[in-house]
């Protein structure tokens, strides 16, 4: 499998989202998958105005990704990654940058997809997000696994 | 024998030989010679201990380059009888031909040469710089500048595996979009160097970079007989060998 295929598959979000942003502006950012995809234009800035109003961005869809802040560029990666339609997500520390407002935001778009039967396995210092949006918690220590609760 | 000899060599030493090797790489047009330096610098090289062969590795890369380089070279600089040719056209020269084989083995010389400095670190470097009279600014410039190679290629990766993640299979898009996705590589390394350096400066500025007119070094190098020598010795070679080349005896 190539990591194109896997990244068809699972959506990952990286833990600096600033390695994962590339393009000139915030809409091109969401809409470079659906345009190699082959979507219709109408149906691309439907899908991107919906993702940036659900993520706050709206007002700086003609912005440069890299002059955002760190909270902004976090809200980006995760819109880019979910505008995909994973079938699993992975999330490396996604409330970094967060505040309480936008965590909210964020815990509702996830249990969303976990309602539409999307997995995902979120890897987070934040004890309180992780404790009231998972099901399973498995604790690391020093690379080994000290506790795996259900 | 070699490898003890130049064992713990001063920076500046290693400077001067990677000087005249590319110096004599890139004025000399023979092509016998031109093999003679790139051997010698290869030597050299691997008597330092700098890893060569993983620096070969990686120049295996950009061999189509050097193909399409001696290819380029050979159609714009013809001479000779003609060695390749579509429907009437001279595609390859023998005379082209073996302007683009100098011209790849200068390139060579260059980059195995410039592998002896990787001996030193970036440290003994600036400081050798520094005690040639070079101001301080400049040599940390060069530092950074060394430093900061590898940090763009591993931003470039990351854009890479990230463009990849968004599950695009780079081998079978279109050529036309494959090119438009390249094009967003050079975006976040330019733009990621841009927001580096102004961090750096910055944070230079905090601790007093350049608040005192005279610096003073804990590390001091000191030249051993056997540098002088070296480095003597490698200027005569270098202008001998220049002098046989142009004016033969």
């Amino acid at each position: 499998m190539t990591l194109g295929e896997i990244g068809s598959k699972i959506g990952y979000l990286f833990q600096n989202p600033s390695h994962q942003l590339f393009a000139t502006s915030v809409k091109e950012e969401i809409s470079f998958v659906l345009e190699l995809k082959g979507c219709t234009k109408e149906e691309i800035d439907r899908k991107v105005k919906n993702s940036l109003e659900t993520f706050h961005l709206l007002h700086l869809k003609e912005s440069l990704p890299f002059k955002l802040s760190r909270g902004e560029k976090q809200r980006l990666a995760i819109a880019a990654v979910l505008i995909n339609e994973p079938g699993f997500l992975v999330l490396d520390e996604p409330t970094t940058g967060l505040d309480m407002d936008r965590r909210k935001v964020l815990a509702g778009i996830l249990e969303e997809l976990r309602q539409k039967g999307i997995g995902m396995a979120v890897i987070s210092h934040d004890q309180e997000f992780v404790k009231r949006h998972s099901d399973r918690i498995i604790k690391m220590s020093g690379g080994e696994i000290v506790e795996d609760c259900r | 024998m070699l490898k003890t000899a130049v064992n713990g060599m001063d920076p500046r030493t290693k400077l001067v030989i990677v000087l005249c090797l590319s110096t004599l790489g890139v004025f000399i047009q023979d092509i016998y010679m031109l093999t003679g330096v790139l051997l010698i610098s290869g030597v050299l090289s691997t008597a330092f201990g700098s890893p060569l062969f993983s620096v070969v590795k990686k120049m295996r890369r950009i061999l189509g380059l050097f193909v399409a380089i001696a290819v380029v070279q050979s159609i714009f600089a013809p001479s000779g009888e003609s060695l390749l040719s579509i429907g009437g056209f001279t595609l390859i020269t023998g005379g082209g031909f073996m302007k683009g084989i100098s011209m790849v083995l200068r390139m060579s010389i260059v980059l195995v040469s410039a592998t002896i400095m990787s001996t030193s670190n970036s440290r003994e470097i600036i400081q050798g710089l520094v005690q040639w009279r070079i101001p301080y600014e400049i040599a940390f410039m060069v530092s950074v500048g060394i430093r900061f190679l590898p940090t763009l290629s591993e931003e470039m990766k990351n854009v890479v595996t990230a463009i990849q993640l968004r599950g695009v299979d780079l081998d079978k898009i279109p050529y036309k979009q494959r090119f438009k996705i390249y094009s967003c590589l050079v975006m976040p390394v330019v733009s990621g160097a841009m927001i580096k350096s102004r961090e750096l400066s910055t944070a230079m500025e905090t601790r007093a970079f350049r608040a005192y007119p005279k610096r003073t070094s804990y590390m001091i190098l000191s030249m051993k007989p056997r540098d002088y020598a070296t480095i003597i010795m490698s200027l005569i070679a270098g202008v001998v060998v220049l002098l046989c080349y142009y004016r033969p005896f």
